[in-house]
């Protein structure tokens, strides 16, 4: 099988599911949308949010730092079925100011049940990536170690807050009574992996397990696109569960990732309990193949596999929420996978509410590792202001 | 595409996700949609309290719909129907919900449903009282006879907490003893105020 036949049949299905929404029920959906005198026709608003902060770690020497960031949502409404939405972010680090964009994307409503979003998206692996992560929807001032970029303070991520070029279509079902189903499907360009990763010798956990990035280039670097999917069972008003999973080539030599993800979240009055965890794994091809043949999988490549876990508790009592996290990594040599390898970090958090959107933030990371690699405590408070 | 692919049970599902598309969007479009026209605005916007109080409540604390104008709450009810999943008529209902309890000055651009008649003083009971808790969506927020939403505290036990005086002063300004709170002020006349108080004492075998 090509890539060519591949992208040949993502695109019949694209353009099937494209026809079928639109064909049969495109009439009603049509009859669903307002005359000009009944809804305005268009809209544009700026919300997001924002942070300032400081943290202090602590890894034999102490170091501390300031840090702000803003993340402006620009929302363009046209009329009922239409959406652009672009989020950017700029933040602060070592005296550089940083900016990106982190999403840009159309949404197209094209049924009660059914919207097509196009551009670059938050891709739905999981839900905190897509959902949970601004600043000041996380109830910690830190994200689960699990998410984020190289470099931050803290344990070596997993994954980034996966942001990809694509497509995809998400359907919702009211099932009635607070319950329902929901789902997305999507192609994407696909993950890259940062440079100077994945040529270390089998065993290496560290040169093994690549850094991934999602939406860094618009262009397809293997031809090779990444395809995922989730659906959500909402049980209960206050009880979902989550699965995800994608996969996608990383290189332009065969190398894989399959990723999986089991997500949970339950409130009942003013408890909330989440949590997440994912699997990934890696088949590492290619002459270049990092420890070629040792990992246990076919001859010339190395299968690896890598995943993680959090899960979190808060309690909201007047202003105050205390919350605790968490989050455990476990790294795999090749072919094998092995709990004993990675980390443990416990996070405990205490939330001051001085509007339902702003909220001081304050939280301790310990961390215990079991491996030989030292990760820093760290103690963060942080503004988070939703605007 | 590489000999280790082939060999993984992924594979297949890459084969399997276009016609899953296919089947997605088939089965949306079949499912249809719900016409705005044949909607009561009032069932509408009470269905919308609970989608605010059990869809909205799991990411954000509750907001009072005064901070932004109805246009922007739709515009904002749009973004997160993408974001949150949420279906059309769930998203129609939350910004009815929001566009009847928003009292701000620039709030009234959407039509408001013309009252079906001209306010009258009813005498006060615990039927009448049931009725408007249910179409004001007050167990969107609130536990009441043991179900309802987290976004305010429970009302099963009130009296218990709080003495009738307060209960019917936060009822007729929900910002009396607190100037940020979000609860609408749904504007009750006194005898309504005295039908909801009658209900909630009625819940609780008082």
């Amino acid at each position: 099988m090509t890539s060519g036949r591949i992208d040949k049949r993502i695109c019949i299905g694209l353009l099937g599911g494209l026809a079928a929404a639109l064909a049969p029920g495109s009439a009603t959906a049509q009859s669903s949308v307002p005359s000009r005198a009944e809804i305005p026709s268009h809209e544009f608003m700026v919300v997001g949010y924002g942070t300032a902060g400081w943290q202090v770690t602590d890894n034999g020497a102490t170091e501390n730092a300031f840090f702000g960031s803003m993340s402006p949502l620009l929302l363009f409404q046209f009329g009922d079925q239409f959406l652009y939405e672009a989020e950017l972010e700029f933040d602060i680090e070592e005296g550089v100011t940083n900016t990106s964009l982190e999403y840009a994307q159309i949404d197209f409503f094209m049924s009660d049940h059914l919207t097509m979003v196009a551009g670059k998206f938050l891709v739905p692996f999981g839900v905190f990536g897509e959902r949970l992560h601004p600043t000041w929807i996380n109830r910690l001032p830190s994200r689960p170690p699990l998410y984020g970029h190289g470099g931050e303070s803290g344990p070596q991520p997993l994954l980034p807050v996966m942001a990809d070029f694509g497509v995809m279509l998400r359907g919702s079902w009211d099932l009635g009574k607070g319950k329902g189903i929901t789902g997305s499907a999507y192609i994407t360009q696909g993950p890259s992996i940062e440079e100077g990763h994945g040529d270390g010798a089998a065993g290496d956990v560290v040169e093994l397990i690549p850094e991934f990035q999602f939406g860094e280039d618009s262009n397809d670097i293997n031809n090779d696109k990444m395809l995922g999917g989730r659906i959500a069972f909402v049980l209960a008003p206050r009880f979902e569960i989550d699965l995800s999973g994608f996969t996608g080539e990383f290189d332009d030599d065969g190398s894989r990732i399959n990723a999986y993800n089991l997500a949970a979240e339950y409130r009942f009055g003013q408890t909330e309990l989440r949590g997440e965890g994912f699997i990934m794994r890696y088949d590492f091809g290619g002459a270049d193949a990092p420890g070629t043949g040792a990992g246990g999988g076919t001859a010339g490549t190395v299968t690896a596999e890598t995943g993680g876990f959090y899960v979190q508790a808060s309690q909201r009592m007047g202003p105050w929420q205390p919350v605790a996290r968490w989050t455990r990594r476990s790294d795999a040599t090749a072919a094998t996978f092995d709990t004993e390898a990675g980390y443990s970090q416990f996070t405990f958090g205490l939330d001051y509410w001085f509007s339902p959107s702003i909220a001081l933030m304050a939280g301790l990371e310990l961390n215990d590792s079991r491996s030989d690699e030292e990760l820093p405590s760290r103690f963060v408070i942080h503004w988070a202001f939703g605007f | 595409m590489s000999t280790i692919a082939k060999n993984h049970a992924w594979s297949a599902a890459r084969w399997a996700l276009p016609p899953l598309i296919v089947l997605l969007a088939a089965g949306c479009a079949a499912s249809g949609t719900v016409e705005r026209s044949a909607e009561d605005p009032a069932a509408l916007a009470s269905y919308g309290a609970e989608v605010y109080g059990y869809s909205c409540a799991r990411c954000h604390n509750a907001r009072a719909a005064v901070e932004r104008s109805d246009r922007e709450w739709n515009a904002a009810a749009l973004h997160m129907r993408a974001r949150a999943n949420l279906s059309g008529r769930q998203a129609r209902a939350v910004i009815a919900f929001l566009s009847s309890v928003n009292t701000a000055p620039t709030a009234a651009v959407l039509p408001q449903p013309a009252p079906t008649a001209p306010p009258v003083e009813e005498a006060p009971s615990a039927e009448l009282g049931k009725a408007l808790a249910t179409s004001s969506g007050c167990a969107g927020c609130h536990v009441i006879d043991g179900a309802g939403g987290s976004v305010g505290p429970s009302l099963d036990g009130l009296f218990a907490r709080r003495d009738a005086d307060f209960i019917r002063q936060k009822i007729a300004d929900p910002r009396f003893d607190n100037p940020n709170s979000v609860m609408p002020n749904f504007r009750f006349s006194p005898s309504r105020v005295e039908s909801i108080l009658a209900y909630l004492k009625s819940v609780e075998g008082g």
